[in-house]
């Protein structure tokens, strides 16, 4: 990895106050609030009552009755009506911030130049550095040093964080993306998976937090179950210009064992997302699995 | 907002058990959250207020409504 920025095009920037934001937030998402402090920032989910994943964001708790919500795969009108649904005399108010921000991912390899740009920050684990004109914050969805930088349109803060880096395009960062396993949420890792199926429990799942939305189904599988299916970065054989269209479901003895939903390229190599079933994970890292129309060949484990 | 209105479901909210401040707050805020659903879906304030009410009123003693609480059993 070479030190990169990108700029998002469209991202959901929301702000959420009020006296209980804590308590409505902690219902809804299933990392747990009360152990976020002002000033830090953690990867939660928003699941549905079966489990499966509405929504991913990053939240940041600015003060005791203040955070915002920042979301790479769903606008700010979407995260709003979603976390909006249960509210019933709860004080909390949700503003769409998105037009007021721009937001920028980095990639940074080496930290020793970068760090006194951030003043030298102790740690930047799970901590919101903020800057004269924004924030930013470490992506904890990556393994990578790979940073969120929020800051309000045309700053100058801007240049300055950025001006080692170089830029990447939206190809170069897909493929980026997919290689370091972060899915897309919810198009890729949605409303038809469990976060157990994309690895997403680990890190972004407390299990000891209470009631919230899915709990049920999260502590069930926490205790005595295992899933069925994995998400997986996969590469795809096709050797083609042209990509299949997708979603496109995938095969092992002409039977189907799992979905490939997404592609990208970079160079001749393409990689996307699949997820399949465990019966079919040991053909993927072998032999690969066929695509339902087989003029596209095969898909392997990446 | 009519403070009328605001004392009839703050009286509903202190019977379920808030104190009276409290009562009225959750009173300001379902009342709002019923015209935000109103306006979004086109529907009449008085059914949002009542939908709203019966789901706190459910909540209050710990059940879910019988339409949320099909979604929570099939698994």
């Amino acid at each position: 990895m070479h030190d990169f920025f990108y700029q998002h095009r469209t991202v959901g920037i929301i702000r959420i106050t009020g006296e209980d934001a804590e308590d409505y937030l902690q219902s809804q998402l299933t990392i747990d609030l009360r152990k976020l402090s002002p000033g830090q920032v953690r990867f939660g989910l928003r699941l549905n009552s079966k489990g499966k994943i509405l929504a991913g964001a990053h939240i940041l708790r600015l003060g005791e009755e203040e955070y915002i919500l920042f979301s790479q795969g769903l606008e700010a009108q979407g995260l709003i009506s979603l976390l909006e649904e249960n509210v019933v005399a709860d004080e909390v108010e949700f503003e769409d911030e998105s037009e007021n921000w721009a937001c920028l991912t980095l990639g940074i390899e080496k930290l020793g130049d970068f760090l006194p740009k951030l003043g030298n920050p102790s740690t930047l684990d799970g901590k919101i550095i903020k800057l004269e004109d924004g924030f930013i914050f470490k992506n904890e969805r990556f393994q990578e040093n790979v940073f969120f930088l929020i800051l309000k349109k045309n700053s100058p803060d801007s240049s300055t964080l950025t001006n080692d880096l170089k830029e990447i395009s939206m190809e170069e960062y897909e493929f980026f993306r997919m290689q370091a396993g972060c899915f897309s949420i919810p198009c890729e890792i949605g409303p038809n998976e469990l976060p157990q199926e994309a690895g997403l429990e680990k890190l972004f799942v407390d299990f000891n937090k209470g009631c919230y939305l899915g709990q049920e189904v999260m502590a069930r599988l926490h205790s005595m179950g295992q899933v069925q299916r994995k998400t997986v970065t996969v590469e795809w054989q096709g050797y083609s210009e042209s990509p299949p269209n997708l979603p496109m479901r995938v095969l092992i003895n002409q039977k189907n064992t799992g979905t490939l939903k997404a592609l990208t390229k970079l160079g001749k190599q393409w990689i996307g997302v699949a997820t399949i079933h465990q019966k079919g994970i040991e053909q993927l890292g072998g032999t690969g699995l066929n695509l339902e129309d087989e003029s596209f060949g095969k898909i392997t484990k990446l | 907002m009519n403070p009328e209105e605001i004392d009839q479901i703050a009286g509903i909210f202190q019977n379920l058990g808030a104190k009276e401040k409290q009562a009225t707050t959750m009173a300001t805020q379902l009342i709002k959250r019923a015209d935000q659903l109103a306006k979004k879906r086109n529907s009449s304030r008085v059914s949002e207020l009542q939908t709203l009410l019966t789901t706190a009123i459910y909540g209050a003693q710990g059940n879910l409504k019988p339409s949320k609480k099909e979604d929570s059993e099939q698994k």
